[in-house]
């Protein structure tokens, strides 16, 4: 087994000066010869990384991110991470690039919140000593470290992801390929422990002590949820039971990280919440609408007007917006915004008969509770687009019918809507300005809970969709990754 | 005698129990699939259970699933600590999966999903599926 040990100057450093000691993280490979790591096939060294082999860059990536993390931890504890390059699932335009997780998990250590689940690596740091040290590999070769990482060794080739390999670059530049950068600092951040780890969310069960399996009875919860307070709940994970924690993995926008640190930093970093101010001569209506901007729009920018709003009629049979507007239809929305209900056909194809119909916008009114994020592509839509919920798109379309009562006969009343943010609030955070974790109803196991929440901005490096616009700064003001480690313990 | 089986389950062919080992000082608990069983088969005359003969081993061991190069990738193994710690190695269940889609318009969306499951349907269905777009289409 390969074994590449870095940094560890800051031991040495740490121990004279009787500083906190910055951790150490020792990188070992599962690869075979001429594999992985160990691949000999030359390459041009790219983006500041000088490897002349296939295998050279690609641990070099390894190295400079467990950088980055070894600046951000603190351990007297070397952190482990078994690496491998396999071949995982792939198409010719979708792979899976990887994977990695806490391999190892303990409680009831010294120094831990009495029989809480820990990652390892977090917990040997609170420990101050290896407790997997000693204990009998499993046969594998890495059954003691603390993270077990793997990544697709056939990303690029025909069939795989064609054409859009890894790029091995540390500049950030990835253009169109693949940022391993980034794709591995956001699954070591799991690693590390940037997961609830020890709750199946699919039914609120926990992880029982001897690690075996979840069950409704007799599991230990994980550090984490003492910090996941719901607020429809009005109490945290660690005091609900398996059905109250079922529910609040499937709780959209309600389910908080809960810490004074948290708050600060939240407040540092993210912005006010972008919101849709709308104006109506009617003397109720008038105030902020959240709203998500929809993934096919062109951008949506603060501080522009949309547009005076119109509202489509319902179509329970074929779907509201779902035909090419009939006359009337087209008089009510040409040069205005149009809200329509969502339901039975594509959001483009709604889009679009509201673009030929001569609207300059369009809302799209959720018909299940929650926000929406509506989806899609059509490069055709030129029409900036944006989705509410169920609630606010029924509150828009009464604000409309009522504005309409507050003009003249030959002109009724209009309510206008323009792109502002809410200054009470911070984008992705509740009301207390606590981040909001990710809870999408239907429930995604494994990533629902365990990310921040996608209505955050600027984007944050442990949401589920890792945006191209990512650094590698995980603390204030430009991320909260390291703020919530250091509340587990960190 | 110790067999390394896939489960006590194998020796269910030849009527045989499963004891769990004290080789081993972390039995897999609970529905865990892995065990390391000493070997024994009821006798089908007496009823009594005893050791298999030569042959029945045999039968067994050509029965039983060959071991698995990576144990890892089945049951946690529980562990413990001289402080009074305990603890578990996982397993692949706990994986976060990054998974790349490249949608019709060429633009790459990267994605986090917290099961193989999720992870491979999302490549299975790419480009236009909800699971492989957190954001609904219709």
């Amino acid at each position: 087994m390969k074994s590449v040990k870095i940094l560890a100057l800051p031991f040495a450093l740490a121990a004279i000066a009787g500083a906190a000691q910055a951790a150490t993280i020792v990188i070992t490979s599962r690869d075979a010869p001429g594999v992985g790591f160990n691949d000999p096939t030359p390459v041009a060294p790219v983006g500041g990384n000088d490897g002349t082999t296939l295998g050279q860059q690609r641990l070099n990536v390894y190295k400079y991110v467990a950088g980055i993390w070894e600046q951000n931890l603190e351990s007297t504890v070397p952190i482990t991470v078994n690496a491998g390059w396999e071949p995982l699932s792939c198409t010719a335009t979708s792979a899976v690039l990887g994977s990695a997780a806490a391999w190892n998990a303990w409680h009831d250590f010294p120094g831990a919140k009495p029989g809480t689940w820990y990652a390892q690596a977090l917990a040997n740091k609170i420990a101050k000593v290896n407790l997997s040290d000693g204990h009998p590999d499993d046969g594998s070769g890495y059954g003691n470290v603390d993270i077990k990482t793997q990544f697709n060794i056939n990303l690029g080739k025909t069939g795989c992801l064609d054409n859009t390999p890894f790029y091995l670059g540390l500049d950030g530049n990835a253009g169109s390929q693949v940022n391993f950068v980034e794709t591995l600092l956001h699954e070591l951040g799991h690693g590390l422990g940037f997961s609830v780890l020890a709750v199946n969310t699919s039914n609120g069960w926990r992880l029982l002590p001897d690690g075996s399996d979840f069950a409704p009875t007799g599991g230990l919860p994980a550090v984490w949820e003492g910090f996941m307070y719901d607020n429809t709940a009005g109490k945290t994970w660690l005091d609900m039971s398996n059905d109250e924690r079922k529910a609040s993995a499937i709780n959209p926008l309600k389910l908080a990280w809960k810490s004074d640190a948290m708050v600060a930093a939240a407040n540092a970093t993210l912005t006010h919440t972008p919101t849709m101010k709308v104006s109506t001569p009617a003397p109720t209506g008038s105030g902020f609408y959240d709203y998500s901007t929809a993934t096919f729009s062109p951008p949506v920018v603060t501080g522009t007007s949309f547009g005076a709003l119109a509202t489509v009629p319902a179509d329970p049979v074929n779907g509201g917006g779902c035909l090419p507007f009939d006359s009337a239809t087209t008089a009510a929305v040409v040069g205005k915004v149009a809200i329509i209900d969502r339901g039975v056909c594509p959001f483009t194809q709604k889009v679009k008969n509201a673009q030929n119909a001569g609207a300059v916008g369009v809302i799209l009114a959720n018909n299940v509770a929650g926000a929406l994020v509506p989806g899609g592509s059509d490069p055709g839509v030129v029409l900036r687009t944006v989705g509410v919920s169920l609630d606010d798109g029924a509150r828009l379309k009464a604000v409309v019918a009522d504005a309409a009562k507050y003009g003249t006969r030959g002109k009724p009343g209009v309510a206008s809507d323009v792109f502002a943010v809410d200054p009470s609030r911070r984008a992705g955070a509740d009301l207390a300005g606590r981040p909001l974790l990710y809870t999408p109803n239907p429930l995604v196991p494994g990533s629902s809970v365990s990310h921040w929440d996608v209505s955050a901005f600027p984007n944050l490096l442990m949401e589920p969709n890792i945006s191209p616009d990512l650094g590698t700064t995980l603390v204030p003001p430009k991320d909260l990754t390291k703020t919530l480690l250091t509340d587990l313990g960190w | 005698m110790s067999i390394l089986f896939k489960s006590c389950a194998a020796s269910v062919l030849l009527a045989a129990a499963c004891a769990a080992s004290a080789a081993d000082d972390a039995p897999p608990a609970g529905n865990a699939p892995v065990a390391l069983g000493q070997v024994a088969v009821r006798d089908a005359v007496t009823g009594r259970l005893r050791e298999p003969t030569a042959a029945e081993m045999k039968a067994l061991q050509a029965a039983a699933p060959a071991p698995q190069a990576r144990k890892s990738a089945g049951a946690t193994r529980a562990k413990h600590h001289k402080s009074g710690a305990t603890g578990a190695r996982l397993n692949d269940s706990f994986m976060s999966y990054s998974v790349m889609v490249k949608q019709p318009d060429g633009r790459l969306l990267e994605y986090c999903f917290g099961s193989k499951e999720d992870a491979e349907a999302a490549v299975s269905a790419a480009p236009s599926s909800s699971q492989s777009n957190p954001a609904p289409t219709e």
